[in-house]
């Protein structure tokens, strides 16, 4: 039993290392990715669309579709 | 060595075309350099992390400045900027443009979706910062941030002590998160931008007009002068961070996320509260440090565990118990190397050093056009 408690826990402890290493390496990846057009890739799938703003007060305009 | 290899490929490689800005970059990647080997070597993680985040933020300021006057030729904005969707957007408006983007589809804020500094590149930049740093990004990579830490370390003493001060205040920016998430959902627009956002100040606010928007303009910068620069100056906290933002309130909580966390060991702690004067984002008060935790505010800054008599303070992971750490000082390099607060420091390190370089090789680049022309703007 000790030694099964043993086992999990350094078990554990490797994951957690492994994830801090993906983690480094995930850096340069982040900023490597928004020169790949990934962002715009990704951006696109989400349904967001730019806002049409009123040139006299700034204001947000959203017509009756978007209400 | 891993890190200035890493630095380099990406600090250099990204501005191969433009021999300028490389040879800026160039500079501070050797400023980067020394700051991390003073770092490792000394051991004092809130120290070098402090000039490297003042740095950052000054920087950022000299840099934004000029290239929205370059841009747009004001930095005071205006309907017509709003309606041409010419304002940058910034990682303190994203808690307020959730609930309305889901809703009614529309980016409430005044930017375009794929520009440099527009929303798609800004969200996939906080979402990797989140992964990556968690609530770190508070202390690693928010160049406002950098300001509050710059003014608190500007004074040689404390001229407020906190002694007596109520910690139950630390809340108040989680209260003002509800309430400007709400607000903005209600009113359509980015409330926490035009009403409170102090930073407008060394960024860019709507042109005083009328009444209302010179009352707006008086908020921002009574706000920017008490919690970023006298506050800090005088108790020698991040008291804009610590006591105001919500955005930082945000970050706890979706900063869970990543796996590090600061832990107080139970075995090594004597409860002196020597951190607890000195956590420059409040998030160690007696009753935490009663529990030997640190509150869910804090900032991974390193503070804490610089001061600490004991090394009872860690930055660790979860899950991993704090006797599992392989943490010697006497051990192998193998040993040295291998610990959570190393891995968290060089990943901090290389996203803060990445992304501040656009802005401290940039303003590097203009101080020395001002020095030749009189100005910071480029012709």
């Amino acid at each position: 039993m000790e030694n099964k408690r043993k086992i999990s826990t350094r078990m554990r402890i490797t994951v957690m290392y492994l994830v801090a290493i993906l983690l480094i390496i995930l850096v340069p990846l982040i900023f490597i990715s928004f020169g790949s057009g990934i962002v715009q890739k990704l951006g696109k799938k989400i349904p967001i669309k730019e806002g049409t703003f009123d040139p006299e007060t700034g204001g947000l305009i959203l017509d009756k579709s978007e209400r | 060595m891993l890190l200035f290899l890493l630095l380099a490929f990406m600090l250099l490689g990204g501005n191969a075309n433009n021999p300028r800005m490389l040879a800026a970059s160039g500079v501070y990647l050797i400023f980067l350099t020394i700051l991390t080997y003073l770092l490792f070597r000394t051991g004092r993680i809130a120290r070098y992390r402090s000039i490297f985040f003042s740095t950052f933020a000054i920087g950022f300021v000299i840099s934004f400045i000029p290239q929205m006057l370059e841009m747009r030729g004001n930095i005071g904005l205006t309907a017509q900027d709003m309606a041409n969707l010419d304002v940058p957007l910034c990682h303190m408006t994203i808690p307020m443009l959730l609930i309305p983007g889901a809703v009614y589809g529309v980016l409430i804020f005044p930017t375009r979706l794929f520009s440099e500094l527009g929303f798609f590149p800004m969200l996939f930049l906080w979402l990797g910062a989140t992964v990556v740093l968690g609530k770190g990004w508070c202390s690693w990579g928010c160049f406002y941030g950098g300001l509050d830490e710059f003014f608190s370390k500007l004074s040689p003493k404390r001229r407020i002590s906190s002694k007596k001060f109520n910690y139950t205040w630390r809340f108040f920016p989680f209260a003002l998160l509800l309430v400007i998430v709400i607000w903005a959902f209600l009113a359509l627009e980015p409330v926490y931008c035009t009403w409170l956002c102090p930073f407008k100040a060394v960024t860019e606010y709507a042109k005083p007009v009328d009444w209302l928007t010179w009352l707006q303009t008086g908020i921002f910068i009574t706000i920017f002068l008490g919690l970023v620069v006298a506050l800090p100056l005088l108790m020698k906290r991040r008291t804009q961070c610590g006591l105001f933002c919500p955005i930082g309130a945000f970050q706890s909580v979706v900063g869970l996320v990543n796996p590090y966390r600061v832990r107080i060991d139970r075995e090594k702690c004597d409860q002196c509260g020597a951190c607890i004067g000195q956590c420059p984002t409040f998030s160690i008060t007696k009753e935490t440090l009663a529990k030997h935790k640190v509150s869910i505010t804090c900032a991974r800054c390193g503070r804490c565990m610089e001061i600490c008599p004991r090394n009872a303070v860690q930055l660790s992971l979860v899950g991993v118990p704090l006797k599992g750490h392989s943490a010697s000082t006497s051990g192998s390099l193998f040993k040295e190397v291998f610990r959570p607060d190393t891995f968290f420091v060089f990943g901090a390190l290389l996203f803060g050093g990445i992304f501040s370089n656009g802005f401290v090789a940039g303003s590097l680049l203009r101080i020395i056009n001002l020095i030749q022309t009189g100005s910071l703007v480029f012709q």
